[in-house]
Order: structure tokens, then C-alpha cells, then sequence
């Protein structure tokens, strides 16, 4: 494998704590009271990976473009916690001008003073799991807090100096109206905030909303009202200048998220933390999720993977297709799949970008199928 | 072993009335096999016939058994394929047997498998030997058995055997019986020799193995056969009986059973009812009986995964070395590609291969809706036959079409008469007759297009009678018919492993009725699918399948991006058993809508 110093690399790091479990959530994370989190020992545990991680796989001075905390909750870490793992990753990497550094956040659980002091420590962005500025609606996903506190607290990131700010909206909850929707999209936009994830909520497997759709507990909107939804919040967002960079994502120029944009343009990145998911030279693997291993330093990796040309090929088209930019595709491809091409084309699912190819605002809303036929196309070479 | 000591019989029973239970005993009790080495059905071999309950091959197994008279006998167990669609086979079979058991499950009485199979062991002139089964039950009723004996098959039934498979009980009687009621055989064991093949597979090691009967003379390891009706010599490798263990043996005499070997590369020249003589003295004349059987039912098969052309056309071919009574030539599909038009016995024959294609060959196939075999008297003059809809010619060119049609005989309780009544009716049937016997059982005759009734008639039979009735039925002969081709179209481009004959008054009906079905059958995409059925260039019937507004657009953070790849290809796999047609995909059981119309 050639070593690509210069290859810049994402870091993720996994904080496996909330207060309570989303219904519909699926990231790895456990329900756990605040008091009860061996924060000092998490963080002293991330730094032993990080350093076994930087010996193991070579990364010294490495490139970094991006510091991601998510979970979980890691707002529920203190300023302390970020300080000394913010701290130790510098020492370690070579960190890029731009260096972004995320920390998810969940609005019930920040405060002004936080942000003032995460801003002292390098955070420069972000990301609210707002979700929904309609109470019934927050009450129907389970979350944990107010429309009255998302809003307070997205103010108060503001004002703490934050201009690098994101809001996460859901939509296509049970007994939203369009109207509801409208809403959420007006009190979103209302912050002047420069990046927006609006996605519509998905039904994972062996979720609590999963078994609740399953016995009629829960009802989801029908396939219309949802295509709708899609287009009501492309066009609002679109319309007052948030431009869409990928399918549920919509940020101003230059706001878009440098974390996230590394895993759909396929790149190389390390996670950290129980249940961290990690892909860099051809291998793929995640740090386990069980914590009480974790906790041990028994830690292990679970799922690896050797990425084979053809799954690469595969893994590289289903992220990109994701993005406005799309797909820079190669001579092969271009030649081999011409005629499909010129069909999607005709279609309206996608446009020609010279060398590249990249779904309308029609064929995002059929990525996994068009995704689907570029995996038969990619077997048949 | 000397003829007055030999018995060759079979066992005459419906489906689930214990022939195999039955003959498990008959192994057990003559000592063929050991407790321990006995297993449920023993002479079912296949997977498929344990599941299913029926005998596809015919088996035989030689008895060694001490009579309560201090001799020693030669019992030759014959156990016929059980289905409607294998008629001709059981004929072969029945053929080869002097006598047989007229087994009749005392809970059911007589069905009309028992009757149809009864009636042709009478046509072969074979002695009777009634035993009422299933004794043992609670719900036995023998004496409703013994009476529906006596007045549905006219025969004597009251030295009828109480019996069950299940208990043993009545085995010894069953067994004395054979001997003292049975004719023992009775050719010419000096004559040229004269050997009726009742069965014929291929072994990977051994070439073709036959199953006879010696009717007349002998066969001897190394002597030169020729097989009549075939016309080709073969010499004789390995003579044996089966005990069920296969035991060789130097000669087959007159009056005996056992298989024959002789280096045959091709189960095709073993013709069931052929006969086997002697090259240098033959026989003047074949056995009677012999008939080229030929399949009535056709549909296309291909595989779904068009990498598996070759694997297909492996496998047919070996499926074809030991059922020379399935054929196939290659045909290609504008809508499915490249596959094969092959013919069956009937819709049972069909599942089976195709159940076998799938389980022993691990291919992915899809079917089109099975056919009769019509013949078409052109405008030109000729006569051509007509197995797949796709290939009947042009309206203009076309003077009469002509379409088979089969004698049923439907046994079934009195009280519903009315409804099979009315199902027969509705299949284009013509009422032949309606026997009553006594106040409860009846039999109708009905001539039937066999077009209506090779598929689906059969469940709706039961359907309709609470399971009651019960079918059997013979391939006739060929009438003309008012036959026009419905075509079916997706998005205006015909499909033509779509397109089905049927019956002019019947065109508008199942045209909408088809049209309807393949909208429940086509998922949505993502464009909008219109599904229309026409006569020539009219359009009698339009559905659209609406087209899909959006795929489900799950989020993608945090980097797992081996799952959600995974869940893409698993449910890309999902829809492999679809067929492309155009950009439209059609999943496998549209192809055989057709026959969930009626």
C-alpha cells in the first residue's frame, strides 16, 4: 500500500452516552444518567486508542481536516472532557487551516457558558438535533426536550460567537402537516444559521419505531405526502439561498460539512470510541460496541472488512451519488454505460456533468434504486 | 424358480390410502428388511415423492415368503407411479402383474383414483384382492368401504381383508391371500424370449438400468437383446432383483421381475411397454400395449440469472436421462431471453421437474403459464402444431385451430354434484354421464377442453367439493375450437411469454381479468406502467400500475458504510427473480397470472 502522507483524514469521535434513547434511533449509544458517565476514564481511553491507532496505522503527522464528535450525546461531555481530547489529537496530527471541529449537540443538554468555553477550545461548529419546532411532533419522535429549548439554545450558540452553526431536522413524522412542516423550514431558516440537514424519517430494523410501525402504533405518511415533503423543503431551503450539496443536506457557500463530505466523497477516516466505524487503506472496520469491554481496554475491533476493487467501486458511487456534485466517473465507466446513462438522462434522475454524473432533484428521490442499477452495472464489468 | 411359486402383484390404492405404509410391512414381515434398517416409505426414493406422497418412478421389490402351506414363494411387489398424469406408466406396471391389492382406506372409502386404476387392472384382466385399510381409526368405516366396493367396482367384497399398515394388522392374511387367490404366471418358459419394460432410469456408473417382467423365455447375462419397438441390440451386462437391496442374478425367468443392464447410453431407447426379445431367436410377436407416449403439457423455462444458460441446458439434460417422458429444444423470448420450451406429462410432471431443476441444480428459473399443444390447419393447407401462444400464426393465415380434449371421470359425494356440476360446465365441458352409485357416491363424465382443466382445475375440483371430489382423466382426442391469441402489452411493446390462447367468448373476460391481475403483480417503478390485453391490434382492456414517487431515502452519517451497502445488494438480489422486459420489471409470478384466471 503506498503511503499518502498528504491524504488528508477525518477523525470521528464516538461518545456511546445519552440520556435517554431516541425511538427511532440506531446509532450505537446507551441510556445512562449524566452523573453516572466515567467521563475522565472515556477520555483517557480515547486517548490510549488514539495514540494505539496513530502507531498502529501510521498516521503521524497526517493531514487532518476534521475533529467529529457524535453519538450518542456528546454534549453531555464536559468542556474538560473536549479540552483533553482536542488537546491530545493535535499533538498527533498535521491539522489543516480549516481544521473543523463538530461536536453534536443536543439542545436540552447546553448552555451558554458551555459554548463560550467550547469555543476557547477550538470547537468551531455546532450541529443541533433539533429535529422538529412543534412540541406535539418532538413529543411523537421521544425527544427530550422543547421547541422553546432548541430554540434558546441554537440563540445562545449564536451568541456565543458560533457563525459555523447546523440544524437537524425530521420530517414525515406521524400527523405532520405540510402546514407543520412549513413551520419548522420558517423557524429553521429564521436563525440566518448556514447549514441545514433536513431528512426524512426512516424506519431502521429493530428500532422501538420499527415494531411500532409494524403493529399500526405508529403511521407513516403515505409515499405522495412524503415526495412532497421532499420537494416543499428542497425548494424552501433553495429559495433562500441554502443550496442543497447533498440529499438531505443544504448549507450557504462554503458551510458544508467537511466531516460528512469525507465519507460521501469516500475518503480516508479514523473513528475512535466504542462502536467508531474507521475505513483507510482498502479496510474497513469498527471499535467495539460493546462498552463494557471498551471500558476494560479489552478493546477489540469487530466487523472488518478488505474492500475489494469491485465493493470500492460499488461503496463510491453509493456515497457520491448522494451529492449535488455527484460522481466523477471513469473512462470506463463512461464508455461501458453510455446507453443506460443516456436512458437516466432522458428520464430526468440525472445529469451530465462533463466527467461527472450526479442525480436531479427527481433521481434523488430514487438514489437507492439508481444506486441499485450501478451495482448490477458494476457487476456485469 | 418354477411359475406356480411366483406371484406378481401391485397395490391399487388413492393418494394417502397407506399403499407405501402397506409395503413398508410387506418388507418388514417377509424379513426384506431389518427394524432397524426400515424407514417410512421405504420405495419412495426421491426426495420430492416422500413430500409429496406419491411414486414417480416405478419400484419393485422380490418377497421371499413361507406360505402357512410349508412352501417357499417368490412375491414380486410392483409399486406403480400414483398420478393422473402418469397413466400410461401405471398401465406398463399393471401389465406386468397378474393380480393386485384393491387397497381402500375405511375412513374414505372409495375415490377416484381407486376407481380409475380398479377399471384399468380389470382392463388387464388382473385378479382383485379388496382390502380395507386404516381399520385401526376412530372414523373406520368398513362396512361403508365394503359396500361402496361392491356397488362403485361391481366386485365381490365380502371376503374383503380389514387391515392397517399402521398396526400390522391382517399382513398374514394379506399374505395368504396372494397366494391362494392370485394367479401365478403363466408364459411359455421354452418360447424365444419375450420381456416387458415397466421402467427405465439412468445410473451414472451403470449406464440405463430396466425394469421388467419376463413374460415368455429367459435372459441371460451376455445374451443379445433387441428391443422391439426401438429397434436396437443391445448385450446384456447384468441381470438382478431387488430385495429392496439390488442382487444379481445370472437369468430372469419366466414369470420373474428384476432389472436388466445392458449398456445403454440413453434412457430414450428403453421405451416403458417396449419389448425386450432375443437378437438371434426373436419373438414373432412384441407384447401388447405399447404406446409412444408424448408430453401435452408445454411452457417456457429460463433462467433468471442469464449466466445460468448453460448450467440450465446441464441440468435439463440430465434430468432427461432418466424421464425420457419430459422434452426440450432451446427457444428464445423477446421478453426473457434465451431458455428452453419443454413438455410435460401434465401440470404435476411440470412442478416436479421444475421443483427438482431448482432443488438439485440450485437454478433460479422462471416459468411461463403452461400450454396445451394445439394444431393449427392453415389457410395454406397444412397442419402445424402449436405448443407455445407466441408462435401461432397470423390471424389470416389461420383456417382452424384445433385443441385437445380429455375424457374426466370426477368421483365425488352426492351432495355435490351441483357445484362440480357448474365448474365442469364453466371449463367448456360436455356432460357425458352421471352415475350414481347408492344414495352418496356419484360419477361424472365430462369431455373437457384439456386446455381448461390441465392446471387449476384440479384445486378448484377440491376447492369447490370441501376436498371430496377427486379426478382422474384421459388425453382424447382433438377438436376445433372458436381460438384467438390474447396478446398483453407493457408500455405498448408485446410480451409474448405473456400472451395466451383462449376461447373467443372467454377473451374479453380474462383480457380484463388479466390486466387487473399483473397491476397486483407489478410493483410500482419509477415510471408509470401501462398494462393493456388486445385481440390483434384491439385493445380490450387497460390498467396502469401508477409510478413510484420515491425510493426510501434513509440518512447516511457516522460512516457505516458496509451495512447500508449490504442492505442495497440484498435488496438488488430481491429483485433478481425479476425479468426485465423493456425497462419495465416483472416479477416471476406475473408470468403465471394467466392461470390464476378464471
Amino acid at each position: 500500500m503506498i503511503k499518502m502522507k498528504n491524504n488528508p483524514l477525518a477523525l470521528y469521535i464516538h461518545i456511546p452516552y445519552c440520556l435517554e434513547k431516541c425511538p427511532y434511533c440506531d446509532f450505537h449509544s446507551i441510556a445512562t444518567q449524566k452523573k453516572e458517565i466515567p467521563e475522565e476514564e472515556y477520555a483517557s481511553l480515547l486517548i490510549a486508542q488514539l495514540i494505539h491507532e496513530v502507531e498502529r496505522l501510521d498516521l503521524r503527522d497526517r493531514s487532518l481536516i476534521s475533529i467529529f464528535f457524535g453519538g450518542g450525546t456528546p454534549s453531555l461531555m464536559s468542556p474538560k472532557f473536549f479540552d483533553a481530547v482536542i488537546n491530545e489529537v493535535m499533538g498527533h496530527f498535521n491539522s489543516d487551516a480549516d481544521l473543523e471541529i463538530t461536536v453534536e449537540t443536543n439542545p436540552a443538554t447546553a448552555t451558554f457558558e458551555n459554548f463560550k468555553q467550547w469555543q476557547s477550545l477550538g470547537i468551531n461548529r455546532v450541529s443541533f438535533g433539533a429535529q422538529s419546532f412543534n412540541d406535539i411532533l418532538l413529543k411523537k419522535l421521544g425527544r427530550n426536550h422543547s421547541s422553546a429549548q432548541a430554540k434558546e439554545a441554537i440563540q445562545e450558540a449564536l451568541d456565543a460567537g458560533f457563525t459555523n452553526v447546523s440544524c437537524d431536522l425530521i420530517f414525515g413524522i406521524e400527523g405532520q402537516s405540510f402546514k407543520d412542516l412549513e413551520n419548522d423550514l420558517e423557524t429553521t431558516m429564521s436563525f440566518e444559521i448556514p447549514h441545514i440537514s433536513a431528512y426524512q424519517l426512516t424506519v431502521e430494523s429493530g428500532t422501538p419505531l420499527a415494531s411500532w410501525v409494524q403493529s399500526g402504533k405508529f403511521h407513516l405518511p403515505q409515499e405522495e405526502v412524503l415526495a412532497q415533503m421532499h420537494h416543499q423543503v428542497a425548494a424552501k431551503f433553495e429559495n433562500h439561498g441554502w443550496h442543497r450539496y447533498e440529499i438531505s443536506n443544504y448549507a450557504k457557500k462554503g458551510f458544508e460539512c467537511r466531516h460528512n463530505l469525507q465519507y460521501w466523497r469516500y475518503k480516508d477516516y479514523l473513528g475512535i470510541g466504542s462502536g467508531a466505524v474507521s475505513f483507510m487503506n482498502g479496510k474497513r472496520w469498527r471499535t467495539t460496541r460493546k462498552l463494557s469491554e471498551y471500558l476494560k481496554r479489552d478493546w477489540f475491533y469487530e466487523d472488518e472488512e478488505t474492500i475489494n476493487e469491485k465493493t470500492a467501486q460499488k461503496e463510491r458511487w453509493m456515497m457520491s451519488l448522494r451529492l449535488a456534485e455527484g460522481v466523477l466517473m471513469t473512462k470506463q465507466e463512461k464508455e461501458k454505460w453510455k446507453p443506460m446513462l443516456l436512458q437516466w438522462e432522458k428520464e430526468g434522475w440525472i445529469i451530465d456533468l462533463d466527467n461527472r454524473m450526479a442525480l436531479t432533484d427527481k433521481g434523488f428521490l430514487f438514489c437507492s434504486r439508481i444506486t441499485q442499477n450501478v451495482f448490477a452495472l458494476i457487476d456485469e464489468m | 424358480m418354477d411359475q406356480s411359486h411366483i406371484r406378481n402383484f401391485c397395490i391399487i390404492a388413492h393418494i394417502d390410502h397407506g399403499k407405501s405404509t402397506l409395503a413398508d410391512r410387506f418388507l418388514q414381515k417377509t424379513g426384506a428388511i431389518s427394524d432397524r434398517d426400515m424407514r417410512e416409505q421405504f420405495l419412495d426414493q426421491m426426495d420430492i415423492e416422500r413430500e409429496r406422497g406419491i411414486t414417480i418412478k416405478a419400484q419393485t421389490v422380490r418377497l421371499k415368503y413361507i406360505a402357512k402351506n410349508g412352501q417357499e414363494y417368490q412375491l414380486n411387489l410392483i409399486d406403480t407411479p400414483g398420478h393422473v398424469d402418469f397413466n400410461y406408466e401405471v398401465s406398463r406396471s399393471l401389465a406386468a402383474c397378474e393380480g393386485a391389492l384393491l387397497l381402500v382406506d375405511a375412513t374414505q372409502g372409495v375415490e377416484a383414483q381407486t376407481v380409475a386404476n380398479a377399471l384399468l387392472a380389470m382392463e388387464q384382466k388382473l385378479e382383485l384382492i379388496p382390502v380395507i385399510n386404516k381399520v385401526d381409526l376412530p372414523s373406520a368405516d368398513p362396512e361403508k368401504a365394503r359396500k361402496e366396493i361392491e356397488e362403485i367396482l361391481a366386485l365381490d367384497a365380502t371376503g374383503a381383508i380389514e387391515a392397517s399398515g399402521k398396526t400390522g394388522k391382517g399382513m398374514d392374511e394379506i399374505l395368504e391371500a396372494i397366494i391362494s387367490h392370485l394367479p401365478s404366471p403363466r408364459g411359455n418358459p421354452l418360447a424365444s424370449p419375450r420381456a416387458l419394460i415397466m421402467d427405465s432410469w439412468f445410473d451414472a456408473y451403470q449406464g440405463v438400468i430396466m425394469l421388467v417382467r419376463v413374460v415368455d423365455g429367459a435372459l441371460k447375462v451376455n445374451q443379445e437383446i433387441h428391443l422391439v419397438n426401438v429397434g436396437k441390440n443391445f448385450t446384456v451386462q447384468k441381470l438382478g432383483v431387488f430385495t429392496p437391496v439390488a442382487q444379481p442374478v445370472n437369468e430372469l425367468q419366466a414369470g420373474e421381475v428384476g432389472f436388466v443392464i445392458a449398456n445403454i447410453k440413453e434412457v430414450r431407447d428403453t421405451k416403458i411397454g417396449d419389448t425386450i426379445t432375443d437378437t438371434a431367436n426373436p419373438a414373432t410377436k412384441p407384447l401388447p400395449g405399447f404406446k409412444e407416449i408424448k408430453p401435452m403439457v408445454f411452457a417456457g423455462l429460463y433462467p433468471t440469472d442469464p449466466d445460468q444458460y448453460e448450467d440450465f441446458k446441464t441440468a435439463l439434460e440430465k434430468l432427461r436421462l432418466n424421464d425420457s417422458s419430459f422434452t426440450f429444444e432451446p427457444e428464445t423470448s423477446l421478453a426473457l431471453g434465451f431458455g428452453f420450451r419443454c413438455g410435460f406429462l401434465g401440470s404435476l410432471h411440470m412442478e416436479i421437474i421444475q421443483e427438482r431443476l431448482e432443488r438439485e441444480y440450485q437454478l433460479s428459473l422462471i416459468t411461463t403459464a403452461p400450454t396445451v399443444v394445439y394444431e393449427v390447419k392453415t389457410t395454406q393447407g397444412e397442419t402445424i402444431t402449436v405448443d407455445n401462444p407466441a408462435k401461432l400464426p397470423e390471424v389470416q393465415f389461420i383456417d382452424t385451430i384445433l385443441e385437445p380434449y380429455a375424457k374426466a371421470h370426477i368421483h365425488a359425494p352426492a351432495t355435490f354434484v351441483g357445484p362440480v356440476l357448474k365448474l365442469c360446465e364453466s371449463s367448456r365441458g360436455m356432460q357425458e354421464g352421471i352415475q350414481y352409485f347408492g344414495t352418496e357416491r356419484v360419477l361424472i363424465t365430462y369431455h373437457i377442453p384439456f386446455g381448461e382443466m390441465m392446471f387449476g382445475f384440479h384445486d378448484q375440483l377440491k376447492s369447490v367439493s370441501k376436498g371430496y371430489a377427486s379426478l382422474d382423466y384421459t388425453i382424447t382426442n382433438y377438436e376445433p375450437g372458436d381460438l384467438i391469441k390474447l396478446n398483453i402489452l407493457i408500455n405498448s411493446d408485446p410480451v409474448d411469454a405473456l400472451s395466451c390462447i383462449v376461447h373467443r367468448d372467454q377473451a374479453y373476460y380474462k383480457g380484463r381479468e388479466l390486466a387487473a391481475k399483473l397491476k397486483e403483480l407489478i410493483p410500482r417503478q419509477m415510471f408509470e406502467i401501462a398494462i393493456q390485453a388486445a385481440i390483434g391490434n384491439k385493445v380490450i382492456a387497460r390498467e396502469t400500475v401508477k409510478a413510484l414517487r420515491k425510493d426510501v431515502i434513509a440518512k447516511c452519517y457516522g460512516g457505516d458504510i458496509t451495512r447500508k451497502r449490504k442492505l442495497l445488494e440484498k435488496q438488488k438480489e430481491g429483485k433478481k427473480r425479476m425479468k426485465k422486459v423493456g425497462s419495465v420489471e416483472i416479477p416471476q409470478e406475473a408470468f403465471l397470472s394467466v392461470l390464476k384466471v378464471k
